[in-house]
């Protein structure tokens, strides 16, 4: 019984040590969110002390601030952060449910997709505005349906999700190149500025669009959530313990792809954030599992981040937040496989 | 599969001296000396984890020796020129992969690497080979079979006969009888101890079972924590005293009744008869 | 003592592919690649009689307009999707062989990718115009994410896809901010960046054309290794293969095959992962008969993307690239719900 009782004690704290870390992760992400973001209020050419910004958030203080502010730069702000955290819920979401570090939007096709919708939209339809958006909207869930239809057979299965998805995003690339090709070379340009993220002109009806999308699928991918952990350990082990697989990776999926769909008709296919926000959270968790609260903050954060740098950082030069995420990005991600030795070492 | 059988002499087949293993810096068998008699069946067993896999990849200079040396009929494993070595001593590691589509025929084939030029033209002489391997493992009906389709044992059995197909005086197998049913192991060891009778292989084998080890092998070793606890012949060597010692299990070592080899009987906690 | 087909049983399916096979696939292969070099020069957006076009090759008549289209349009195009489909076919194959794994290809490993950035440092920051300045860029900037794709991702399949995709993901927006600042970088830059046959003349494979013996030498050397490594690092060392030199001589093999056929025809997206998928299912997984078979489908592909790409806009010309990918994109479709895919 004594030895019992102290496993139990070994499994509670253990419990109560990966809560204690998942909580520690989120509040720090959550908290550098705060900070980075009240900084993003008062950086910028008419520069806003942090007090006069906080009053102009809610209304009060000079006209001027309350404008900035209000119309420029909390919408920017809010746009870095829903847009980050519905890449990277994305991300983990597509991740864990195909059992593939590198089921991400950016290489399934879905993210390319949008990128052709909207390039389509500017060169060929001559479209702007919301239109163009409705047109990246409509070009991720038609390459994620594209995907879905030419990869099912009896069932889901993340290989051919994988391989069907990098066809179809080779696709799409395609397409967009030569639609490049073929416009007049200004207007080339300004589709191309699109295909690049950034979070610099989301506003009124599409922020409010990608707030409410934001949320209302991260509630949604709340309640799946539990499905997804017995989904890491193979689709045998998940049915035996109790879940409805491919109901579970499908619920998954479109929740994922809404998400993408959402975030980049708002911003643009912002590189990278689905891919290695969960992997950092991986890393900081080190629990093996995506934890998808976790990813959110920290896409979030890293979206927000990359956006201030890009206004900030290089004097007068001003970089789309896109731009940024890949450029700090990838290279944290070559460094983090470059350093991990081979744990698979087994021993007999 | 070598014509010759192996000469009665008492030098060993190979040996280990000072044998120093490990991953990333991690050692996992230190100052191993070991001689495998030459024309017997040697089992290795020991608790998971005891380092007998990875002694196994040492011996076949699948993983680097950190010190030490390897002799194979007094010769170093490390000089030796690969397609050398591997004409003179076969392995079946744990961690093969059949490649997509592949059939059984064709599988069997890849064991002729060695003895075949840069382009790899397969001989009729080479297709001998490979049929006197299918036939030996009893897979010569599945030739044009996908591998993929195969059951456990018969894929393992596959497996050895590509092994058998590179005609090697050595045999090393890492845990060969692992997802086989009672009988199919038996089968495989039965198929083995024919090879060793017939054509005077060497065999070396890692394996989990004990009483199986203790039937089959003409020497057994018993290793724990990267050290050789005891070897011998498994009459002389597999007593309750050396499965305490290794396993740290209670155990009674009586008479098998079929072969009147060591039998291994784990005492245990519980259902023991009130011992 | 050989096994006779008589002691099959039954039920056991028809005989895998055999020498015979082979031979059948890649006889078949040949003449499919005559028939596409053919069409290529004889059709086009110009109509000219086979007469004529005889007539350019082999008794050439400077004044005749129809002979010079042949002679400086369509027999550099041909030339060029030959030597590139060739490049893509083995870069294919031994990507898809050194790193286990169905889905790589130059352009997901962020070769490709790596090549278009320096293109574009060339033509905004060197002020490089020529398509034969492009050429020696393209080759420079393949090589260099080669060896970053293979320290850090140390050919284990995993690794090398997500290495590959950090560093498209690190290039992309690169390419994108560089072409931005600059109109007539970009305007340079996309015409490349489609993929195309056109534009570059025999000088480019002049130039280049040893890299492609190299890279075809090497993928030779290769094709026994890789059928072993196939099987396991494990089993290929136990059967006399030094697995460092094979990745070695594999990585040498991309750098100069995936160069050669990036900086020929541009980044052409699906021919090098499609090729080796359609090549296994038909003479199976054993790498001396895929690279042959390999070799002669990439330029069927790539040279039939471009004949086809004449001819479905009326006067007017799809790029190979596009049509590339709309013909690789089927094949690979097929090749995801076929059986079993293993891997990644």
């Amino acid at each position: 019984m004594a030895v019992l009782t102290s496993t139990n004690v070994l499994v509670a704290t253990g419990r109560a040590a990966r809560r204690r870390r998942q909580a520690l992760v989120v509040g720090v992400a959550v908290v550098a969110i705060v900070a980075l973001g009240t900084l993003g209020l008062t950086l910028g050419a008419a520069g806003v002390s942090p007090g006069r910004a906080l009053a102009a958030v809610f209304g009060t203080g000079d006209p001027v601030d309350v404008f900035v502010i209000q119309r420029l730069r909390l919408p920017r702000v809010g746009a870095a952060v829903l847009a980050g955290a519905a890449f990277a819920l994305a991300g983990a979401l597509f991740q864990s449910t195909l059992r593939n570090p590198l089921a991400s939007p950016d290489i399934l096709g879905v993210s390319t997709g949008a990128s052709l919708g909207a390039v389509w939209a500017l060169l060929v339809l001559g479209v702007s505005g919301v239109a163009v958006a409705a047109w990246a909207f409509g070009g991720a869930l038609a390459a994620a349906a594209a995907i879905w239809l030419l990869a099912w057979r009896r069932g889901l299965h993340s290989i051919r999700f994988v391989l069907v998805g990098v066809g179809i995003s080779y696709v799409c690339g395609a397409v967009l190149s030569w639609l490049l090709a073929r416009a007049e070379v200004r207007d080339a340009q300004a589709a191309l500025l699109w295909t690049i993220g950034s979070v610099a002109d989301v506003r009124g009806t599409s922020l409010t669009i990608l707030a409410a999308g934001t949320l209302g699928l991260g509630a949604v991918a709340t309640v799946l959530a539990p499905s997804q952990a017995p989904l890491a350990l193979g689709d045998d082990h998940a049915a035996s313990l109790g879940v409805r697989v491919q109901v579970a990776r499908g619920g998954a999926l479109v929740v994922a792809v809404g998400l993408v769909a959402v975030a980049t008709s708002a911003a643009g296919p912002v590189a990278f954030v689905a891919l290695v926000s969960p992997a950092i959270a991986r890393r900081l968790l080190d629990d093996g599992g995506a934890d998808l609260t976790a990813s959110a903050v920290i896409g979030a954060l890293l979206v927000l981040a990359a956006d201030l740098l890009g206004q900030h950082a290089l004097g007068t030069l001003t970089v789309p937040a896109g731009v940024v995420t890949g450029l700090v990005g990838a290279p944290y991600l070559l460094w983090l496989l470059s350093g991990r030795a081979d744990r698979k070492v087994a021993v007999e | 599969m070598t014509g010759a059988p192996a000469p009665a002499s008492t030098a060993p087949a190979l040996r280990a001296e000072g044998v120093r293993l490990g991953y990333d810096g991690r050692t996992v068998v230190d100052g191993l000396t070991l001689d495998l008699p030459a024309g017997k069946i040697t089992a290795i067993v020991g608790p998971n984890a005891c380092g007998k896999s990875t002694l196994l990849k040492g011996l076949a200079r699948l993983l680097p020796l950190e010190a030490g040396r390897v002799l194979l009929g007094g010769a170093d494993v490390a000089h030796l020129p690969r397609r050398e070595l591997a004409k003179a001593l076969g392995v079946l590691p744990q961690s093969s992969i059949a490649p997509d589509g592949i059939r059984v025929a064709e599988l069997v084939a890849r064991g002729r690497f060695p003895h075949q030029g840069w382009f790899g033209r397969h001989s009729s002489a080479d297709d001998a080979v490979v049929a006197r391997a299918l036939e030996a493992t009893g897979t010569a009906a599945l030739a044009d079979r996908p591998v993929a389709e195969l059951s456990g044992g018969q894929r393992q059995r596959v497996w050895i006969a590509m092994v058998l197909a590179q005609e090697t005086g050595i045999v090393l197998l890492d845990e060969p009888t692992t997802f086989l049913d009672v009988a199919h192991q038996v089968d495989l060891l039965d198929l083995l101890s024919a090879l060793n009778e017939t054509q005077g292989t060497t065999v070396v084998m890692v394996l989990h079972e004990l009483n199986l080890a203790a039937r089959y092998a003409d020497h057994l070793v018993v290793m724990r924590d990267g050290a050789v606890v005891t070897q011998g012949e498994p009459s002389q060597v597999l007593t309750a005293e050396a499965v305490r010692a290794a396993f740290g299990l209670e155990a009674r070592v009586v008479p098998d009744p079929v072969s009147g080899t060591p039998l291994v009987v784990p005492v245990g906690r519980t259902r023991n008869g009130g011992r | 003592m050989l096994t006779s087909p008589a002691a099959a049983p039954p039920l056991a399916p028809a005989p895998g592919p055999r020498r015979g096979r082979t031979t059948l696939v890649i006889a078949a292969a040949v003449v499919l690649l005559v028939a596409v070099v053919g069409a290529s020069l004889l059709l086009g957006v110009r109509t000219i009689a086979p007469g004529q076009v005889w007539a350019a090759l082999t008794n050439h008549d400077p004044s005749s307009a129809d002979q010079q289209v042949v002679l400086q349009l369509r027999v550099p195009r041909t030339v060029l999707g030959l030597t590139a489909g060739v490049a893509l076919g083995c870069v294919g194959t031994v990507i898809q062989g050194v790193a286990r794994n169905p889905i790589a290809d130059p352009g997901l490993l962020g070769i490709t990718p790596g090549a278009s950035l320096a293109v574009v440092v060339a033509v905004s920051f060197l002020g490089v115009t020529s398509p034969l300045g492009f050429v020696w860029f393209a080759f420079l900037g393949s090589a260099l994410a080669s060896v970053v794709v293979f320290s850090i991702g140390r050919a284990q399949p995993v690794r090398l896809a997500l290495v590959g995709a950090a560093l498209t993901a690190f290039v992309t927006p690169v390419i994108a901010l560089l072409l931005l600042r600059d109109t007539q970088a970009f305007d340079q830059y996309r015409f490349w960046a489609v993929g195309s046959l056109t534009g570059r003349g025999l000088d480019a494979v002049a130039a280049l054309w040893p890299f492609l013996v190299v890279g075809v030498v090497l993928t030779a050397v290769l094709a026994p290794r890789l059928t072993l490594l196939a099987m396991g690092d494990d089993v290929a060392a136990s059967l006399g293969q030094d697995v460092r030199v094979t990745r070695g001589l594999a990585a040498a093999a991309i750098v100069v095959l995936a160069g050669t056929a990036t900086a020929l025809a541009g980044p052409i997206a699906l021919v090098g992962l499609v090729v080796p998928h359609a090549a296994r299912r038909l003479v199976g997984s054993d790498y001396r008969r895929l690279t042959p078979v390999a070799a002669l489908l990439g330029p069927v592909i790539l040279l039939g993307a471009d004949v086809v790409g004449r001819l479905v806009v009326p006067n007017s010309e799809l790029e190979a690239g596009v049509v590339a990918a709309f013909v690789g994109a089927p094949v690979l479709v097929a090749v995801a719900r076929g059986k079993t895919v293993v891997g990644v």
